[in-house]
């Protein structure tokens, strides 16, 4: 599903270079469940954005469902991310002007491969598979944080994506809630064949993975035990 | 879900600003509209009432004046000529037509004029009753033909029977004589008598077809009721009569002069001529010819020049009032900018969450830009409607004041230019603020 080969990224800062990742090779399995840790500035949510194409490696190939991402162009990496990826925040990100209902369709919106009755009636299917049903037609700040990441589930959903990027996705949500979102992402996961990368700290959520890998044991940029000086946010 | 949806549900979120803005441009394209639609209505009004007529023949003093207080019965007149100009004028060889004017008195601030029937035809053989809706034309002293506003919202009708009141009225813009300048009381005939009530009794014999200028305002009657008026008893005959047989004008004058405690004038007077002729060399001599007689003072003045003077002083005010138009749109225009500009703070995370999504930089710009449209286009549509509306307003008490009709309810040309130059205002004003979103980097705006 995902190769990334001698991928690097560096970073221009006042300080002069910034090496941020430096990965040989790695490989992610389709329908895997990958737990991602590693300290903050680690380089997690860049590796993430490289998958996704949103950042480009400074140096190295990124394969994602046999295509190259980083040779796509511009707009081919936003048809790319529009159809294959789905992506989850910390804070969830959902646009405020819009429902429940019209965040999940948006990304329909992007890819542009449903009619207004399609979008509406698959933005419906999910809302319903993560049991928001009665809050269509919410705006996400009269949504509690637990509703507002399963919007942002479904929403990622959309578009029948392959892959799933989700940046530490219950951090801002209490952990009882946060525990029920998980397994609902998990098992839709499963259940659509889905691969998952998740970014998580917490200890709980790794005992769920079959799969952890510490970023730190791929990324050659970093050592353990250096991070604390030198990754300090 | 389309991007107008995106679009629209983020100028709802941000309501009050979007009003406002949107507002910013109705009020803009509204000054545009009404100010196109009144300036064009009154240049074509203008070109179409001075159309006939080459040339007006009346006293001496302003070109502008005459012109205006006679073919556009605005403005009070200068004063009055002999009537002897007119007779010879009548018989010159250069003139193809000359049409006598004798203002009058006015009844509830409608000014009766006095004229022939050749002032309402554009042939000699023309049958005068064509331009009458209802009754006949007149054919005595004291009989009045009414213009069709007159009898709408004068309340007149025919038979109905009235006293002129003195002074030409300020219904169609002139002032009562009581504002008479100093210099044009010496040739004022009324200087001394203007409370006196006048004896003549109107009577209404027909009513005119709309002629939708300011004739549409005017009481008719013959030339010599406005003398009767004044107690210059010429005849009770019209015109028509006389004026083949070598009529004697004044001598029935001496005996009124002792009746009366006023002082009148001794001879029948007009106000102006309105004179067509055979063709410009003619004209010139013509005017060069009026002007150089002492016996008869008198001032000829070309229409189509003075109109080109007016129709330049109104040409230059509706520039002036365009540009102030203008700089209104501007400032919309800029307030949809800064607003615009001030929402891209937090609509930097939407866009670059969007962005993550799969939305194109063009999909992000687009949508931006269509927000600046769509306020533009609302507002444009409520400026046009609001435009002519109000244009429609002015326009109804502009026909009241001076005659000029305008139709607001129309296209009028130049709007589509207003239009499309409101429309590239509207869309520069999205643009700015969609440039910078367009090259903001997804990653910089989401925290994780
Ligand atoms: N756009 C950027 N410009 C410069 N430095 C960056 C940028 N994005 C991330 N970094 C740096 O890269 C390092 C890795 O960041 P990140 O990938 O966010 O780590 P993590 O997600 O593991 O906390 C951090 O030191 C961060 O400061
Ligand atoms: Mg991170």
């Amino acid at each position: 599903m995902i190769t990334l080969k001698n991928i690097e990224k560096t970073y221009h800062s006042t300080e002069g270079l910034l090496k941020v990742l430096d990965i040989d090779f790695y490989q992610v399995a389709k329908g895997d469940q990958i737990a991602l840790v590693g300290p903050s500035g680690s380089g997690k949510t860049t590796l993430l954005n490289i998958i996704s194409g949103v950042v480009a490696p400074t140096a190295g190939e990124v394969i994602v469902d046999d295509i190259r991402v980083d040779l796509l162009k511009e707009e081919e990496k936003d048809k790319f991310r529009a159809e294959k990826i789905g992506y989850i925040f910390q804070s969830f990100h959902l646009i405020n002007s819009l429902t429940a209902l019209e965040n999940v369709m948006l990304p329909m919106l992007f890819a542009a491969n449903k009619d207004k009755k399609q979008q509406q009636m698959v933005a419906k299917e999910l809302l319903d598979k993560v049991k928001l049903s009665h809050r269509l037609n919410h705006k996400p700040t009269n949504l509690s944080r637990g509703e507002q990441q399963r919007v942002a589930i479904a929403r990622a959903l959309a578009n029948e994506a392959n892959l799933i990027l989700a940046d530490e996705p219950t951090g801002n949500i209490d952990y009882t809630t946060g525990m029920k979102v998980f397994d609902l992402l998990q098992n839709l996961c499963v259940k659509n064949n889905v691969t998952l990368v998740m970014v998580t700290h917490s200890q709980e959520f790794k005992s769920r993975f079959s799969k952890v890998v510490d970023i730190r044991d791929i990324n050659k940029a970093i050592k353990i035990g250096e991070e604390a000086t030198q990754w300090e946010f | 879900m389309g991007i107008l949806k995106v679009v629209m549900s983020n100028l709802g979120n941000r309501r009050f600003s979007s009003a406002l803005t949107t507002i910013s441009v109705a009020i803009g394209v509204t000054l545009l509209i009404a100010i196109l639609i009144l300036s064009s209505a009154l240049y074509q009004g203008a070109v179409f009432q001075g159309g006939g007529y080459d040339m007006i023949v009346g006293p001496k003093g302003s070109a502008t004046q005459l012109i205006l207080s006679t073919v556009f019965h605005y403005e009070v007149p200068i004063g009055n000529i002999d009537y002897e100009v007119f007779r010879k004028l009548a018989a010159d060889e250069r003139v193809t037509k000359a049409i006598p004017l004798a203002l009058g008195d006015n009844y509830r601030n409608y000014r009766i004029v006095g004229t022939d029937s050749t002032y309402f035809m554009e042939k000699e053989d023309e049958n005068i009753n064509g331009v009458i809706a209802t009754g006949r034309f007149y054919e005595e002293v004291g009989e009045v033909v009414i213009g069709h506003m007159v009898a709408e919202r004068g309340g007149l009708k025919i038979g109905d029977k009235f006293v002129g009141a003195h002074g030409v009225g300020d219904g169609i813009g002139g002032c009562s004589h009581d504002h008479h300048n100093e210099d044009t009381s010496a040739t004022d005939p009324h200087h001394n008598d203007t409370h006196h009530a006048h004896d003549l009794e109107y009577i209404v014999v027909g009513i005119l077809e709309p002629q939708n200028n300011t004739d549409d305002y005017i009481i008719f009657t013959p030339v010599e009721s406005v003398w009767e008026a004044h107690d210059i008893h010429a005849s009770h005959q019209t015109y028509y009569h006389y004026k083949n047989e070598g009529y004697h004008l004044q001598e029935e004058h001496e005996e009124h002069h002792e009746h009366h405690e006023h002082h009148h004038v001794d001879k029948p007077e007009l106000t102006a001529i309105l004179i067509q002729g055979r063709d410009i060399v003619s004209l010139a001599t013509l005017k060069t010819a009026i002007e150089a007689d002492t016996h008869y003072p008198a001032q000829a003045a070309f229409v189509a020049v003075v109109l080109r003077q007016l129709l330049k002083v109104l040409g230059d005010g509706a520039m002036v009032a365009n540009v102030l138009a203008y700089i209104s749109i501007i400032i919309a225009a800029l307030s949809i900018l800064i607003s615009l500009m001030s929402s891209m703070a937090e609509r930097r995370k939407d866009v670059a969450v969007m962005r993550m999504l799969g939305a194109s930089k063009n999909k992000v710009l687009t949508i931006v830009i269509l927000e600046a449209v769509v306020i533009t286009v609302i507002g444009i549509l409520i400026g046009i409607i609001g435009g002519h509306t109000l244009a429609h307003w002015i326009g109804r008490h502009l026909q009241h004041a001076a005659g000029i009709y305008v139709n607001a309810l129309q296209y009028w040309q130049g709007e589509g230019i207003t239009v499309i130059t409101v429309l590239m205002l509207g869309l520069l004003s999205g643009l700015i603020p969609a440039l910078t979103v367009y090259r903001t980097e997804p990653t910089k705006f989401i925290d994780n």
